[in-house]
């Protein structure tokens, strides 16, 4: 056998530098074995080439997209102290604004949780979902809580630092603010949704397997029968 | 602009969820391919990506980007698909299902500017190889995979499965000597079997 046989495979794949290349070449002038060695490398190349994949629908279905950004984030400072202050003037808390629009479960992270049950197929439990979820409601909570720390902290101010003039400023950021507790609402709705989605799939495997394992059962019995 | 597989997992590991979502359409269907010539069925092969593509969701934040994106995917569906082959306990399965005839399922498929026999060279083409393959041993199918379809480099494939870049190299070579082989003697049983139908139904 030609010692030469470990760099064709370099060459076929032209991933070889060109002395190399130069070399091989020069070696397939005068070693026949060789040139047919390439010669069936290449042809058994152009077979791999008939396995085609069938085509396929998508099997991920894409994540909701998050709020574009927290609103606490655009709102300057002094906006934020004269919005508190008019909130607390018109006598609600500040906490209960920003609180008023979750429904009561996105507000509790610490809330039970369903134990998990039966594990779901390819690894994914509902221990794991839970805790997802689990993980990103807290995270929620975290912000809505460092919202209600900055609102209660600069309602603490005197109330004589808001003039006349901004109350119009004030209502815009109060609307803004409402907005910005819908987007915050929605964004939870659709972490909900995802997850039931990924339960959704689950649920339809296990029944998927739950049929093939009956199908097995009734050809071992009908088998059973024969005998 | 379209942003750079690095760029999208930066943003993504930040908290970009729809950069993911985009990370998912770009490689899905590489991903799905790599899958099902592994496996051998679609069913398992969609499993398997929707799983890939979790893990990598939950791994994100620990992906460093000591390797290119695509080779960490890569890395994480063939490493399931190990663990579904050995779950299930059997070898690969071809793609042509046992007691099918090819020629049926091709009066179905018949393309309009293809014959009806070229249809059904192909299919059997098809359906050799991936017998072929399904035969070969686990690492030189991989390396085969992932140089014949995926198009990695030597290097590229080094560093997905592991493994020293000579050892890369032996693989495609004993894997594509074997595979020559195994379709040079079916082409060979074929042309006996034609010569035999064509002597029987002369005489």
């Amino acid at each position: 056998m030609c010692n030469q046989r470990d760099r064709l495979i370099g060459y076929v794949y032209d991933e070889c530098d060109a002395s190399e290349r130069d070399e091989v070449q020069r070696h397939l002038e005068t070693c026949g074995e060789c040139r047919t060695e390439i010669a069936g490398l290449r042809s058994v190349r152009e077979d791999l080439l008939a396995w085609d994949v069938p085509d396929h629908e998508s099997v991920w279905r894409p994540f909701a997209p998050a709020p574009a950004r927290l609103w606490w984030r655009q709102v300057p400072a002094w906006a934020m102290a004269t919005a508190a202050s008019l909130v607390l003037m018109s006598g609600a808390a500040g906490g209960a604004v920003v609180h008023g629009f979750l429904p009561d479960q996105t507000r509790t992270g610490a809330q039970p949780v369903e134990p998990p049950t039966r594990p779901v197929v390819v690894g994914l439990t509902e221990a794991d979902l839970s805790a997802a979820e689990r993980r990103w409601l807290d995270q929620l909570n975290e912000q809505v809580g460092a919202v209600d720390a900055r609102v209660q902290k600069v309602s603490t101010r005197p109330q004589a630092s808001v003039v006349e003039s901004d109350h119009d400023a004030l209502t815009e950021e109060v609307v803004r603010l409402r907005s910005e507790n819908k987007a915050l609402v929605d964004y939870v709705a659709s972490i909900h949704a995802n997850i039931d989605q990924i339960r959704k799939t689950s649920d339809f495997r296990i029944a998927a397997q739950d049929a093939k394992i009956n199908n097995l059962m009734q050809a071992l019995q009908l088998q059973l029968q024969v005998k | 602009m379209t942003r750079t597989d690095e760029e999208l997992v930066a943003l993504a590991q930040a908290g970009d969820l729809d950069c993911f979502n985009q990370l998912v359409a770009r490689w899905e269907r590489p991903i799905y391919a790599l899958a099902y010539r592994t496996l051998g069925r679609e069913e398992d092969a969609r499993d398997v990506v929707q799983e890939a593509f979790l893990r990598a969701f939950r791994g994100l934040r620990g992906f460093r980007g000591q390797a290119k994106f695509s080779s960490w995917l890569y890395r994480i569906t063939l490493n399931l698909c190990r663990d579904w082959i050995r779950r299930e306990r059997r070898a690969p399965i071809a793609q042509m299902p046992e007691g099918v005839d090819p020629i049926d399922v091709a009066d179905e498929h018949v393309a309009p500017t293809e014959s009806v026999e070229d249809l059904v060279a192909r299919r059997e083409m098809t359906e050799a190889v991936s017998r072929a393959m399904a035969e070969l041993p686990e690492e030189q199918r991989t390396a085969i995979l992932l140089k014949e379809y995926h198009g990695l480099t030597f290097q590229e494939i080094a560093d997905t499965l592991d493994c020293p870049l000579s050892t890369v190299k032996t693989r495609l070579y004993q894997g594509l000597s074997v595979l020559r082989r195994r379709l040079e003697r079916r082409q060979s049983e074929e042309a006996s079997l034609r010569r035999a139908t064509w002597e029987s139904s002369s005489s």
